[in-house]
């Protein structure tokens, strides 16, 4: 679930297209709304409210009778219920290996390279500080 | 007064349609794309999510688009679209501490764990108009941050030395939901404060640097990068991670403040915004601090420690409201006006004449 | 059509709404009410409807005994989000089925004087409602009088009805849904019963 959330939907499109070719049905169609984002004061005190963010929702149901669930930020419908119909199916053994191997396995290294590089590029732009002390050099 | 006017609708429909004439500039001009404001101008997105309290690049960049460029007309389209869309719940607090780090630095100290980090960022250009924007890629370090980035405030707090931050139980309020009133407690004031004008709030924390207000500040810590949102469905019963988020959080390190009964400790302000907001989130933790005046038992004498006057002022969308609405007909409220300028005229002459 | 909510959800809901909005404005009046709600909920489609359309994850829901039901739960949880409780005084919404009874109007909130408005609505489920028949009901949004029966709903429901507006603008609103009909009787509506004719 979270790596579906996280992931581009290009990238999930590219590697989850069969998903939609299950038939599942929809318990509730894709609907995007909004959450109320929380920060802490402090970062760590209590709670504040500071913003709202969309975010689009599905339910499915698969044949077998197991009920999937998404929720994902954005507005993207298809996002949603490919998620949805992904969650429902991860219940089911005889897909779920599969799922892992071909849909969820790649996206969860692509977020990691993703995110090596941003840190990797971040940690270019580290500071190493001198200190200058006055009458070194004398 | 307001007077009910009929008619215009054709003087309207033309206004929009040089609007968008306007808007759409020379055709021989290729038109932006979304893709383009929301990579491009990046900041300027970030800035109408803060201000539009609403995290969707895409809905943005189209805000900005239809605004042409005018941000806070882009502010108030964006806040127009949230009251479009039903309200799901609200997340579990975000926890900054575990954010994915791109920029990282405090100017209290120099050596920090996980070391200042610069990031993007425009402060150590030299404010040269250039054409010519470097095209050099990015490098890339052998190694990666590391994973862990504890917060510089941390330090401090292990030793006692600034004010303790530590949650209660207590459900925040919410100030799009229940009408506010003053005093506000600092939940609601920090709500307000970040979908609060940028300019406004960056003048009242300069304000405060100026003398009007003494908090002495430093700037503790400020850090940008993404973070994770988890949200419990009703349904589901369990939180769920849902995206990410990019934050730009700031917190400033105050004055000393002793009481009878605790001893000096370094005070805090907080400030939190969506997307690379720095100018913003360190306004807004000058700002949280200033308004803290009361609880920290501070004698209220600048305009910035005045909760009222800044939480009241601070909504750009409220403020163009008003001074835009005065475009409105108040054609018969002027009319009175009129004519009662011209009978005191009258008498005023009246009364010179007999006077001679 | 299945669980699935109907292909234009904004429109049904918005004409939900006008309709409850008339009865409300219109105390006693019965209206027809078309219900779009996914099935399952284990209230009648009429009351689902109502839920679906005034209550949200801000509004806590009670239930009467008859729909203390799980299905009605993960229902109510699933569509609406709203919260549920089981202290009838902290309801901004209470379901229930006159069949199981008349529910004691007196343990739900009614409002305060700061914020009357923070009172519950009582939406009852009837299995029928007739005008030109029954007590007599005057006052605002009332040309004259009104006569407003539903089957289950006698003495005992209409008196305890008079004691819940005394504290006027303090009180509880009420909302009836019967098949395919739709009525309303805010704390403002005066109730006259047969006796005080």
């Amino acid at each position: 679930m979270r790596i579906l959330a996280l992931s581009a939907w290009n990238d999930i499109r590219d590697r989850g297209d069969f998903l939609c070719l299950i038939v599942c049905a929809v318990i509730r169609p894709p609907e995007t709304g909004l959450v109320m984002l929380r920060g802490r004061m402090g970062g760590s005190g209590d709670a504040f409210n500071f913003g709202e963010a969309t975010v689009t929702r599905c339910a499915v149901r698969s044949a077998k009778g197991h009920e999937g669930h998404a929720y994902v930020m954005g507005r993207n419908h298809a996002h949603a219920q490919t998620a949805a119909i992904c969650d429902a199916l991860m219940q089911d053994e005889t897909y779920a290996a599969r799922i892992k191997s071909l849909v969820l396995n790649p996206l969860a290294e692509i977020l990691e390279g993703k995110k090596r590089l941003t840190a990797q590029k971040a940690a270019k732009t580290q500071v190493d500080f001198f200190t200058l002390v006055r009458g070194e050099n004398e | 007064m307001y007077v009910a006017v009929k008619g215009g609708e054709k003087a309207i429909d033309a206004a929009h349609r040089l609007l968008s004439e306007e808007r759409r500039g020379d055709t021989t001009v290729p038109e932006l794309s979304l893709e383009q404001i929301s990579g491009q101008l990046t900041l300027g997105v970030d800035r109408v999510m803060n201000e539009g309290s609403i995290y969707d690049r895409e809905l943005a960049a189209l805000a900005m688009k239809q605004a042409r460029g005018d941000l806070i007309e882009a502010i108030f389209l964006a806040r127009a679209a949230r009251t479009t869309l039903a309200r799901f719940g609200y997340t579990e607090a975000v926890d900054t501490s575990a954010m994915q780090i791109r920029r990282r630095i405090s100017a209290a100290f120099k050596d920090i764990p996980g070391g200042q980090i610069l990031g993007a960022t425009f402060d150590y250009t030299h404010r040269l108009l250039d054409a010519d924007f470097d095209k050099t890629p990015a490098g890339v370090a052998d190694v990666s941050l590391p994973r862990n980035m504890p917060k510089v405030l941390g330090l401090l707090e292990a030793e006692g030395l600034i004010e303790q931050s530590r949650p209660s139980t207590t459900t925040p309020s919410d100030v799009t939901q229940t009408p506010t009133s003053f005093p506000m407690p600092r939940d609601e004031r920090l709500q307000s404060l970040a979908r609060g004008d940028e300019g406004f709030l960056l003048s009242l924390a300069y304000s405060t640097q100026r003398g009007y207000g003494r908090t002495h500040p430093f700037a503790g810590e400020i850090r940008l990068g993404e973070v994770e949102v988890e949200f419990t469905p009703e349904e589901l019963g369990f939180p769920i991670v849902i995206g990410e988020v990019t934050l730009t959080e700031c917190e400033m390190i105050n004055q000393f403040k002793g009481a009878a009964d605790v001893p000096p400790q370094f005070t805090r302000g907080y400030g939190l915004g969506f997307g690379q907001c720095e100018r913003k989130a360190m306004a807004m933790a000058l700002v949280d601090r200033s308004l803290r005046a009361g609880e920290l038992g501070e004698e209220r004498i600048a305009p910035a420690q005045d909760e009222e006057f800044v939480i009241s002022h601070c909504d750009n969308v409220q403020a163009t409201g008003f001074v835009e609405h005065l475009k409105l007909p108040h054609y018969v409220d002027f009319q009175a006006e009129l004519g009662l300028l011209r009978q005191l005229r009258t008498e005023s002459v009246a009364v010179q004449e007999a006077a001679e | 059509m299945s669980e699935a909510i109907t292909a234009n959800p904004s429109h049904d809901r918005a004409r939900n709404f006008r309709s409850i909005l008339d009865a409300a404005s219109h105390p006693g009046r019965i209206y027809a009410f078309v219900p779009h709600a996914p099935l399952g909920s284990g209230l009648s489609p009429e009351a689902a409807t109502v839920a679906l359309t005034l209550c949200d994850f801000l509004t806590p829901v009670w239930l009467c005994e008859n729909f203390s039901t799980p299905a009605t739960e993960h229902y109510l949880r699933f569509h609406i989000g709203a919260p549920l409780t089981r202290k009838a005084n902290e309801a901004a919404f209470a379901f229930c089925d006159v069949a199981s009874g008349v529910p004691d109007l007196a343990q739900f909130s009614k409002g305060t004087h700061e914020l009357p408005d923070l009172s519950a609505t009582i939406v009852l489920q009837v299995p029928q409602m007739l005008s030109d028949v029954g007590v007599r009901l005057k006052g605002p949004g009332i040309k004259n009088e009104h006569q407003f029966a539903a089957a289950a709903l006698g003495g005992d429901f209409w008196r305890q009805m008079q004691v819940a507006r005394r504290d006027f603008p303090l009180g509880i609103d009420v909302i009836l849904v019967g098949p395919g009909a739709i009525a309303a009787i805010p704390r403002s509506t005066q109730i006259l019963l047969l006796e005080n004719a």
